[in-house]
């Protein structure tokens, strides 16, 4: 009956108290509470009649609306056993695709291998961001588990895209010159090093700037924090500073959530 | 020597409080009034059989009064002192009564000199936290008297749009509102500009937007109406009304007050842009009373958001609450220790949510957001996204990514959400799991608020 009487209050006020006098109001608490307002405080005309009809009506259904009785129930996802990733992670995932996003591969493949799933706070974004590749969205809905399956059956948006190009297997994701190919694969402490003598030496610079992200990227685990360091005592021209910090950060952010994705 | 009008409306508790005095303060209502060097004292008939007997000490600001109320001064006391000042009582000789209380001396409050009303907020919402410049004489009534004209042009231009009907072509057109926003925010009542402004988005934007203005423009009047009649108003229903028209109230006066002691948990979070500023509020409940509250931080472009507390911290500590019906905007007391990690909080089902909303609603039927905590999971029907418990549903309203994170934190099972109910339906703030809080509330852009 209220909501009735909303859609001619509504009908009303389209045209206009003008062209159409205000609708009676029904019997019951809001005819109440219109003739206690009407009894103190007389409208002086019709538009005047029609905003308290409104206001009195749009308490009304706010304050006095009922909840529908179910008629749904949410679909049940199968149960997925793993333990999901630390809190940490999220803020780690962010980070990584937002300034480093060569790395994502690395870190779901880290989720895997720990055994995690993905926290629920993570599952959409990683779906969103890895949809256009399809062996990051394999390894994406591997490590959501079976919620994955069900979000994009839900929404289709959600869906691995096929436009995406699988790499072959020769292709190399993270290309280094070969002499920065022979810096990696030295032990930590002289890896750290080597690579700070170079950025000394002004023989790297600026424009081989992705050549060094894929080698801190592709670094292994021993050498991230000693590189980190080495790349802390680089000095130079403000470009060179600039690299040699990104390149620390990398090197940390690797650090720690390939450590917080350790199992445990 | 007698008090200026801004001393009066400076030792005012409220602007409501002050808005209520003025009717009492004419000479008719009051007898057996006196002033000598330090009291001044009268009668003031009320709703009651007996007149309350009225005290005031005017050199040490002291004041009592026999009424009910439990703000100092009252506004009996506000109402004497702005008889006096408008030279309607006389010398005489003070009673014994008189002469006892202020040989007492109790009740001491804030000296007018000490006190200075709030900086006009052209927003309506920001809190000032420095003190303005002192006032100058009459400001106080004048902005009475700006807010009035204000409220009566309102009624005037909601008038209008009833008569011609919202299909009028000028409502579609975002000059029509902002002339009036500008309107009212000239007349200092900046909650209802914010108002017109947030009605002003609503027009043309949804298939059924005549409905949504149409209800938004009755809660307009319905504000206009009782910020005309604040003073027939009951307190705490007034100090809701003033709060909501735009009335400033200072940190200070609400530090000043009594603390609400807990432990309390940060159960969401949301921003929201308010014309050229972005507020963030934070909804905390108290895990031994249950009551909740709400802190709010601004930030102009380029500055940053209060991140302190993220969602799921606890905290022990004093909220101090703003006056009014609810009772849900508070400040923070300085006291508090570090914030700790704290576990899912206890939540309820959707129909007692929806119970709860009513009641709020009822209170103050120009509240925007309502929390409640239910224990629920998503589900598809009808077109659109459901809260759902074992009975009941309720509509969401949030985007799709929202839907999607809260349907995999639960994976078809409830849990408990805190969410703000909003006009439109509930809003998803956070997701409570056991081992992590999921803050899925709006963030403030980042491109117009700096980093935390």
């Amino acid at each position: 009956m209220i909501q009735q009487h909303w859609e001619e209050l509504t009908a009303v006020a389209l045209l206009g108290t003008d062209r159409r006098p205000p609708p009676p109001v029904p019997a019951g608490h809001l005819a109440d509470l219109l003739a206690d307002l009407a009894a103190r405080h007389p409208a002086a005309d019709r538009a005047e009649v029609l905003l308290h009809q409104v206001a009195a009506t749009t308490v009304l259904r706010r304050a006095a609306r009922l909840p529908r009785p179910a008629t749904v129930a949410p679909a049940v996802v199968d149960h997925d056993s793993r333990p999901p990733t630390p809190p940490g992670a999220e803020g780690d995932f962010r980070r990584i695709t937002a300034e480093f996003p060569a790395i994502v591969g690395e870190w779901l493949e880290a989720v895997a291998a720990g055994g995690w799933r993905l926290g629920a706070e993570l599952v959409v974004p990683v779906l969103v961001h890895t949809r256009r590749d399809p062996t990051l969205a394999e390894l994406a809905h591997r490590v959501a588990g079976p919620v994955a399956a069900w979000l994009v059956q839900t929404w289709p948006g959600l869906a691995p895209r096929p436009a995406g190009r699988r790499p072959a297997p020769t292709d190399d994701p993270l290309p280094v010159t070969p002499e920065l190919a022979v810096v990696c694969g030295r032990p930590p402490g002289d890896c750290a090093a080597a690579l700070a003598a170079m950025f000394r030496a002004g023989t790297v610079s600026t424009a081989q700037r992705a050549m060094l992200i894929n080698l801190v990227a592709r670094l292994p685990r021993p050498s991230l924090l000693p590189v980190a360091r080495a790349l802390d005592t680089v000095d130079g021209s403000p470009a060179v500073l600039g690299l040699a910090a990104h390149l620390a950060a990398l090197a940390r952010l690797r650090q720690r959530a390939l450590t917080e994705l350790d199992p445990r | 020597m007698v008090w200026q009008v801004e001393q009066i409306a400076a030792v005012a508790p409220s602007a409501a409080a002050y808005a209520a005095a003025q009717p009492l303060a004419v000479a008719s209502r009051w007898s057996g009034t006196g002033v000598d060097d330090q009291a001044l004292w009268g009668r003031c008939g009320g709703s009651g059989a007996e007149p309350y007997d009225v005290f005031v000490d005017h050199v040490a600001a002291r004041f009592a009064c026999s009424c009910p109320s439990r703000q100092v001064p009252c506004k009996h006391a506000v109402a004497l002192l702005l008889v006096w000042a408008r030279g309607g009582v006389a010398a005489g000789v003070r009673s014994a009564a008189v002469d006892e209380w202020v040989r007492r001396g109790t009740a001491v409050v804030a000296r007018p000199d000490e006190v200075r009303p709030a900086l006009p907020d052209p927003q309506g919402l920001v809190a000032v936290t420095a003190d303005p410049p002192a006032p100058q004489r009459g400001d106080r009534d004048e902005r009475v008297a700006r807010m009035r004209a204000g409220l009566v042009e309102l009624r005037r231009w909601l008038g209008d749009r009833m008569r011609t009907g919202l299909s009028d072509p000028a409502m579609a057109r975002f000059d029509t509102w902002d002339r009036l926003a500008a309107r009212l925010v000239d007349a200092q009542v900046g909650g209802l500009a914010n108002r017109v402004r947030r009605v002003a988005g609503l027009a043309g934007a949804s298939a059924d937007w005549h409905q949504q203005v149409l209800a938004e423009l009755g809660i307009l009047d319905l504000l206009a109406e009782a910020g005309l009649r604040l003073g027939e108003l009951p307190d705490d229903l007034a100090d809701s009304v003033a709060v909501a028209l735009g009335w400033q109230i200072r940190q200070a006066s609400i530090l000043a007050g009594v603390p609400d002691t807990d432990r309390w948990q940060v159960l969401g979070r949301s921003d929201t842009r308010e014309d050229r500023i972005e507020v963030r509020r934070l909804w905390l409940r108290g895990v031994q009373s249950g009551a909740w509250a709400m802190l709010l931080s601004f930030a102009a472009y380029g500055q940053s958001l209060d991140g302190s507390l993220p969602v799921g911290a606890v905290i022990d500590g004093d909220l101090y609450r703003y006056p009014g019906r609810l009772r849900l905007r508070a400040l923070l007391g300085l006291s508090c220790g570090a914030p700790q990690w704290g576990g899912p909080p206890s939540a309820v089902t959707v129909a007692h949510a929806v119970e709860e909303v009513g009641r709020q609603v009822a209170a103050e039927p120009w509240i925007d957001r309502v929390p409640v905590c239910v224990v629920a999971a998503v589900a598809p029907a009808a077109g659109r996204w459901w809260l759902v418990d074992d009975r009941s549903m309720v509509p969401l309203d949030a985007p799709g990514a929202v839907v999607a994170t809260l349907a995999a934190a639960g994976s078809g099972e409830m849990v408990p959400t805190t969410c703000e109910w909003t006009a439109n339906g509930f809003v998803p703030l956070t997701v409570h799991l056991a081992d992590r809080h999921i803050d899925v509330g709006r963030v403030a852009d980042a491109s117009f608020v700096g980093a935390a």
